[in-house]
């Protein structure tokens, strides 16, 4: 489709048309996995993917900055986890869809 | 709905290189609908009404269940994302579906005045879109 023709498009607003952005909700038990699991649904999807625990999350909304951390710390071993999924992904990812 | 910040490490960068006195994040808007239900367009479950919410959006993030627990009941009955993705999807092209072809009759009525070109052309185009929902 043109350009031209994505502009006329534009105020019909379909919802087929927009980015899409994949948030894979996964529970505690598989932070570790979460590099794994965000590949193969990229893969699966063809579209970007973030990963997120909406239980974690939950548990953290009160917390500040330092206690996460610790919190993050205690549930998962730092060892074999290089990066610590969170919404802040989501959010990156979302505003770099927009 | 939930107004979040873009945690953007540049930003922070940029402040303290500017010594700004503000640092200002820029913003995304989140807006949480009802969950669609496999024949939501057909009226199941709270129906697809409450897509015209998520008509303005820029993008649609869609929250796939992965986590597995038994307390948190799955309509379907079991943990299949991709399975899910699919009756989204679907329901997202029934209602756009549905849209077209409300919009296409009027505008081939009103395009056949000369003066209506592009409500001809629109028609058309919307006529392609409604083809490819269709497949």
């Amino acid at each position: 489709m043109s350009k031209e023709e994505l502009k006329t498009l534009k105020p019909y607003n379909l919802l087929t048309m927009k980015p899409f952005v994949y948030a894979i909700n996964i529970g505690q038990e598989d932070i570790s996995l979460a590099h794994k699991i965000a590949d193969e649904f990229m893969l699966k999807l063809q579209s970007p993917v973030a990963i997120v625990s909406a239980k974690i999350e939950s548990e953290m909304m009160e917390m500040s900055n330092a206690e996460k951390d610790e919190f993050i710390r205690e549930l998962v071993n730092m060892d074999k986890v290089t990066h610590i999924p969170t919404l802040d992904d989501l959010i990156t990812l979302a505003f770099s869809k927009v | 709905m939930g107004i979040v910040e873009v945690k953007d490490e540049r930003v922070e960068k940029l402040s303290e290189m500017s010594k700004s006195q503000k640092t200002v994040f820029a913003h995304i808007e989140f807006v949480d609908i009802a969950g669609l239900v496999k024949g939501a367009s057909k009226g199941e479950g709270l129906g697809n009404k409450f897509l015209s919410h998520i008509r303005e959006c820029d993008a649609i993030v869609q929250v796939l269940r992965y986590f597995k627990d038994s307390d948190v009941v799955h309509v379907e009955g079991s943990i299949d994302p991709m399975r899910d993705v699919e009756i989204i999807n679907t329901e997202l092209i029934m209602a756009d579906l549905e849209q077209v072809e409300r919009l296409i009759p009027n505008l081939e009525k009103r395009g056949k005045l000369a003066a209506n070109k592009d409500d001809a052309k629109l028609a058309g185009l919307l006529t392609q879109i409604k083809n490819v929902l269709l497949e």
